[in-house]
């Protein structure tokens, strides 16, 4: 057992580090520390002082500053009346000091002062606890509001307020209703919080009438399921909202649906009623965040990696393992992405089943693991079309990620196969008139039209999509378009639309390009295209990243997937059509049955090329439990998607209520459904108070001058 | 303590309702009698929406409590819920759970919670707060106890009441 010591635990750390990633984490606690960033000068301020009494005073509302904080140079503006008559989110007035060690860095209190995240694993489902400390820096009362991203596949059904030691469970209700209670208990002085979904994986939280000095935790639960990609499973919780592009909506799209962002203070300015505040380069906030993932594989784990953070690892068991940020000051600007393999015997097809007592209904999760059998056979020729994302936001490190991935990908193209380059911005280019045969020579021709793209303007993503889709494919081909792009787009729902009536069998491949993709439009694309996503953080080997796509799309997938199973209830099985299965990608399934027939035995059937396919799945029933009750959130929360994927393409008058009515019956978040919690106890003193937007960081690797319309 | 969520306390509340039968017992008239003209439009009582908290009770006298499942709803009137809050008892400080289901038939609040921790609550003990949202004229609430059982799940005797912090039609005080 690896006892490794963690951050926070005690002040001298002894030389224990197995499972510290990196060097420069607090490996060097217990000698002398050096170093100009953020995290060591933070450790010098605690060692001399005194972890204790550093978490004492922080623990005090109101007290002197902790020693875990800044120490600011707080500046009230001139003007915070006005500005707090004006009420708009946002214009909180500027707080700033300046920090000795960085005197280009502007710090800027913000009404979030640290996110705390707990999660635990169980086989194919993981539940987190998101906890956001808001805490008021200013000497009146103000509303916080908060934009923030979760897993798009999140079922997110449990909220708590907590004030002081009084903890309010947050309830689920239709979304106007909720929006309009918020908004009475705001205006009557009530302490008052409220969840919204903008896309399922962004939300607002917005906590009303919080009094000067005093803190307010919100809680949010929620379960999904993990993916398993490349020999690994692989959980992730992202930290910021990119910073999106918003075209004129198409015909039948609402103007200011988007998600907008926006300089800090500049609240109002994008047009759209979703707003994202971004600090400029040379600013600061104090939020960060804390992060926990316990691992209980049930299976014997292989190797745990996490290439975006420092993290401490310790194996509790051979099949469990708890993982933690080296550093609790962590700067939430990426995705936290951690994978963990099992052992290579271990990964079989296979599902859990669980009985819900309430209901007696059965609910499913079902990993279903490509055949051996399918690396043997070989793939057709192929057409491949490559889509980069030439935009502002990829400007820099994203899309040299883009453009090595892509590089790669043609060296591995082989005679008879074709292939076709297309980047789009403000509008799309391609290569040639029509797909090339990939000889060295088109190949050299496609590096010297990749040299030219630096990436910039906005992101008409609808012009790639027409461009890549709208030519007539040569039918001996099969025909894979590969999206590389960070999707930092607001108008996912005219993406998916155009996508549709164009795929003509092509199946799509997205790459979710930099630290902090949009994964919600990156899944659904290749869900759409019958194909599957891949990920190039700035951490990764662009170049491996493409090699492990060859090596799935080297051989046909495993299509028209079907389960034989007496107990399935066929018509809530999610995703309603199954996917294809490619080497390397297992796909999770989710779905109800009938208890009654449950013990009859459950086959998959399905063909690759000529061949067809059967596979034994094992059933395995598990216990009442909390992860269990998940498996029952994340059907619902499949059953949610599958309803908003279709109205996409197919217009559905009672999206709404169809909706609605899984929502609130299941206790989900959805994008017609919000969590509110109001405290009746006690009217908080003075106005409403002022709306302060939470700032946050450009995701890392990505230009705020490039990106974020007024910040340049 | 050991305590576990709602969802999963199904099966033994579900016993335990079925060993009760019929015996539910329900609550709105142990309320003491309120003044039954209370007044719902006149001068100084406020009509438009606001807010306010009831407070749930459960007596189980001297045996701990271990076990409940409480029924909260307006009989007449226009509540909204919006909060549900922890009692008094270390056992059940945190917020119970409540059946989503119920909530969306009607507006009614079904909140259970169990405890099998050795701070067991006896006596009268106020076990959650229920936060509304009140429109138009005071209402008229009635609490129902579905279930109440010691720490082997066996059911008790046990009587539940209410406090509202503000008007209703059958009692409460403002």
């Amino acid at each position: 057992m690896d006892d490794t010591v963690l951050p926070g635990e005690s002040a001298v750390l002894p030389e224990r580090l197995g499972g510290v990633q990196d060097p420069t984490s607090f490996a060097g606690l217990n000698r002398e520390v050096t170093g100009t960033d953020e995290f060591t000068r933070r450790l010098r301020m605690q060692l001399q002082f005194g972890q204790e009494l550093a978490k004492q005073m922080s623990s005090i509302p109101g007290a002197l500053p902790s020693l875990d904080d800044e120490i600011w140079i707080i500046q009230k503006p001139a003007n915070w009346d006005a500005a707090r008559a004006d009420d708009i989110p946002g214009c909180g007035g500027l707080l700033a000091g300046f920090e000795p060690d960085t005197p280009r860095d502007k710090l800027v209190p913000v009404p979030l002062k640290h996110t705390d995240v707990r999660a635990h694993i169980g086989g194919l489902i993981a539940s987190t606890v998101v906890t956001q400390q808001f805490v008021n820096p200013y000497d009146a009362k103000i509303e916080a509001v908060y934009v923030f991203p979760l897993p798009e596949n999140a079922a997110v059904n449990e909220f708590v307020m907590t004030i002081g030691e009084r903890r309010i469970r947050g309830i689920i209700r239709d979304r106007a209703e909720a929006e309009q209670m918020y908004a009475e208990a705001r205006a009557q002085g009530y302490v008052a919080s409220l969840l919204t979904q903008e896309r399922p994986n962004v939300f607002t939280q917005k906590v009303a009438n919080i009094e000067p000095g005093k803190a307010i935790d919100v809680s949010i639960t929620y379960f999904h399921t993990l993916p398993y990609r490349d020999g690994s499973f692989e959980y992730v919780f992202p930290m910021v909202v990119g910073p999106r592009f918003n075209p004129p909506p198409a015909e039948g799209f609402a103007a200011g649906s988007g998600i907008g962002a926006v300089p800090r203070d500049a609240s109002g300015s994008s047009g759209q009623r979703t707003e994202v505040q971004y600090l400029a380069p040379d600013e600061r906030s104090g939020l960060d965040v804390s992060l926990e993932v316990d691992i209980d594989a049930g299976v014997p784990l292989g190797e745990i990696a996490c290439k975006s953070h420092t993290v401490a690892i310790r194996h509790d068991s051979g099949t469990g393992a708890t993982i933690r940020l080296a550093r609790e000051t962590t700067i939430p600007n990426k995705d936290f992405v951690l994978r963990f393999a099992v052992a290579d015997s271990t990964l079989q097809s296979g599902m859990i089943t669980w009985v819900d007592p309430e209901s007696g209904r059965g609910y499913f999760a079902m990993l279903v693991v490509p055949p051996a059998e399918l690396a043997s056979l070989p793939r057709r020729p192929m057409e491949m079309v490559f889509v980069v994302d030439a935009s502002g936001s990829m400007n820099g490190a994203p899309i040299e990620q883009a453009k090595a991935a892509v590089r790669r990908g043609l060296r591995m193209l082989e005679p008879g196969d074709t292939f076709q380059l297309i980047n789009f911005s403000e509008s799309a280019s391609q290569l040639g008139a029509r797909p090339v045969d990939a000889s060295p020579d088109s190949v050299r021709h496609a590096d010297r039209y990749l040299d030219k793209l630096l990436g910039a303007g906005g992101t008409m993503m609808i012009n790639g999509i027409r461009a890549s889709l709208d030519f007539p494919s040569d039918g001996e081909r099969t025909r894979f378009v590969c999206f590389l792009t960070d999707g930092f787009i607001g108008n996912e729902a005219e993406i998916l639309g155009e996508m549709r009536p164009r795929l003509n069998g092509a199946h799509v491949f997205s790459f979710g390009v930099g630290s902090a993709p949009n994964r919600y439009l990156m899944e659904r694309m290749a869900k759409l295209g019958q194909g599957a996503v891949a990920y190039l953080s700035l951490e990764d080997d662009g170049g491996e990243v493409m090699a492990n796509f060859f090596e799935r799309v080297a051989h046909p997938a495993l299509a028209n997937l079907a389960i034989e199973w007496p107990a399935l209830e066929q018509a809530e099985v999610y995703p309603a059509s199954l996917p294809d299965v490619y080497v390397g990608r297992p796909v999770v399934i989710t779905g109800r049955f009938d208890p009654a027939k449950a013990d009859a035995p459950v086959r998959l059937t399905g063909a690759a090329g000529q061949t067809d396919f059967s596979l034994d799945v094992t059933n395995t029933r598990i216990e009442d439990d909390a992860l269990a009750r998940g498996l029952r959130a994340v059907w619902a929360r499949n059953k949610i998607a599958a309803l908003m994927d279709e109205a996409t393409y197919e217009p559905n008058a009672h999206l709404a209520a169809d909706v609605k009515e899984i929502a609130l019956d299941n206790s989900l978040m959805s994008a017609f459904t919000a969590f509110i919690a109001v405290d009746s106890s006690r009217v908080t003193e003075g106005s409403t108070g002022t709306t302060v937007a939470v700032p946050v960081s450009v995701p890392e690797g990505v230009k705020y001058e490039t990106t974020v319309p007024g910040g340049g | 303590m050991s305590r576990r969520p709602w969802m999963t306390l199904r099966r033994p509340l579900l016993l335990l309702a079925a060993l009760l039968g019929g015996a539910a017992m329900t609550l709105a008239a142990a309320q003491p009698e309120g003044d039954p003209a209370a007044p719902d439009q006149g001068a100084g009582v406020v009509t438009g929406p606001r807010f306010g908290s009831v407070d749930l009770f459960i007596d189980s006298a001297e045996t701990p409590l271990a076990v409940y499942q409480l029924e909260l709803r307006a009989t007449a009137g226009d509540i909204r819920i919006v909060g549900v809050e922890g009692g008094d008892a270390r056992a059940f400080a945190e917020p119970p759970r409540y059946d989503p289901a119920a909530l969306s038939d009607g507006e009614r609040i079904i909140l259970g919670d169990f405890s099998t921790g050795a701070d067991l609550p006896a006596g009268r003990t106020r076990i959650a707060r229920v936060h509304l949202r009140i429109e138009g004229p005071a209402p008229t609430l009635e609490l129902k106890l579905d279930v109440a059982g010691d720490v082997a799940g066996n059911p008790i005797h046990a009587a539940a009441s209410f406090e509202a912090s503000f008007q209703t039609q059958n009692g409460s005080n403002p």
